[in-house]
């Protein structure tokens, strides 16, 4: 649900700050602890993403989100609100 | 010119420490050591994964364990590694620290001795020489398509000094500088002892750094780590931390229970401090300068790095770039 929230509210976003936002995202992932959570499908799939330099496409974006919901819920939320 | 390299700990999925080589090789950053503990993902099979997705930065396996691993199987397992990245492959052995080692049975035993065998062991065999000493017998059947520097990991004055008497290179695990120090001169006794020039090995500060501009959050990241460090540490070091019998067993428990909420309540902030590098990204530009006068010719930036680690690594790059420049001219 917070996922399907935050795609929404990122459809609204200039290119620069979709592009903070993926970033932001994507530090809270990679600092995590809690990463056993994230399924390995998803993670490699934010890693391509990121390699191609396409995380910032919904399609990978929305993985992106996914993931950070899993691993680190309440700054997920945080994120969401905030938007 | 100093190297720049930082520590990933295989705790992780593969998918993520296989994204942040991908931002450190990005970054340039020479190379990334991948610590190695029975609890975490195996280090040799991490690298074999890393090498081969990367191009440039090389991976150092360390600090490796003789009691675990068998040296005739370090020899073989790194040696099969330089056929996936030729010349990208370094190893560190070391003996470990007695709690983990006790966690899983494991007695140690004569360290200094160990080491010294493993490291006669390895090398030769990765140099293609038949191996045969006391009970052991043989060499490998396929050619290491490189060579392999032999790192020795080492904190006591008397693994720092065999360290510069055998090894290609030395990881000295502190993060002051005032203990960098002593242990510099410790590797350099060793040194001029074995009659080497101190230009002839690289020797490492594997700092453990924890920065952020909120320094309550580094401090917290850095806890389990320094917890790490404070079980291992040699009797030396350990009574001028002056952290008490009782504390100490205290946090041996709870390292042993992986009880990281226990550990937030024993751990106080001036042991986290003489034994992690806390603060903000902006302080390293100091310590480095401090590091490199002392003469260690790498400097390893060491787990957890920092609660943002991204940002972190980044602003740290930065840093160094900076400092760089005011360093060598």
């Amino acid at each position: 649900m917070d996922v399907a929230r935050f795609m929404e509210a990122v459809r609204e976003l200039a290119v620069e700050e979709k592009h903070s936002l993926m970033e932001e995202l994507l530090d809270i992932l990679l600092s995590s602890v809690n990463l056993e959570m994230v399924p390995d499908d998803v993670g490699w799939r934010v890693n391509q993403a990121y390699r191609d330099g396409k995380l910032i496409e919904d399609e990978f974006l929305r993985d992106l989100a996914y993931a950070v919901s899993i691993a680190e819920p309440a700054k997920f939320r945080r994120i969401v609100e905030r938007l | 010119m100093t190297i720049f390299s930082v520590e990933i700990v295989p705790k992780d999925p593969l998918w993520k420490i296989d994204l942040l080589t991908y931002i450190i090789e990005e970054l340039g950053f020479s190379g990334v050591w991948l610590s190695e503990h029975p609890h975490n993902r195996s280090s040799f099979i991490t690298a074999s994964s890393l090498l081969k997705k990367t191009s440039r930065v090389w991976t150092g396996l360390g600090v490796v364990n003789p009691y675990t691993i068998n040296p005739f199987v370090i020899a073989q397992l790194v040696a099969s590694l330089t056929e996936v990245a030729p010349d990208r492959v370094k190893i560190a052995v070391g003996a470990g620290d007695k709690t983990t080692l006790e966690s899983i049975g494991v007695e140690r035993v004569k360290p200094l001795e160990k080491i010294r065998e493993a490291v006669t062991i390895i090398r030769q065999l990765l140099n293609k020489k038949k191996i045969t000493i006391d009970r052991i017998h043989g060499r490998l059947d396929f050619n290491p398509r490189s060579s392999v520097p032999i790192y020795i990991g080492a904190q006591g004055p008397r693994m720092l000094q065999l360290g510069g008497e055998i090894g290609d290179g030395v990881l000295v695990n502190y993060s002051n500088p005032e203990d960098l120090k002593w242990a510099y001169s410790e590797v350099r006794e060793g040194i001029e002892k074995a009659g080497r020039r101190i230009e002839s090995i690289d020797v490492a500060a594997y700092l453990t750094i924890s920065l952020d501009l909120d320094p309550e959050k580094a401090v917290k990241t850095a806890i389990p780590y320094a917890a790490y460090i404070l079980c291992g540490l040699p009797e030396k070091i350990m009574e001028k931390m002056d952290v008490g019998e009782e504390k100490l067993i205290k946090v041996k428990e709870a390292v042993r229970k992986g009880d990281w909420l226990r550990l937030y309540d024993i751990m106080n902030v001036d042991i986290v401090k003489k034994l992690v590098l806390i603060g903000q990204p902006t302080i390293l530009e100091e310590k480095l300068r401090e590091i490199v006068e002392i003469g260690y010719s790498q400097v390893v930036l060491g787990a957890p790095i920092g609660p943002r680690i991204l940002q972190t690594l980044r602003e740290i790059k930065k840093t160094i770039d900076e400092a760089e420049t005011k360093l060598y001219i």
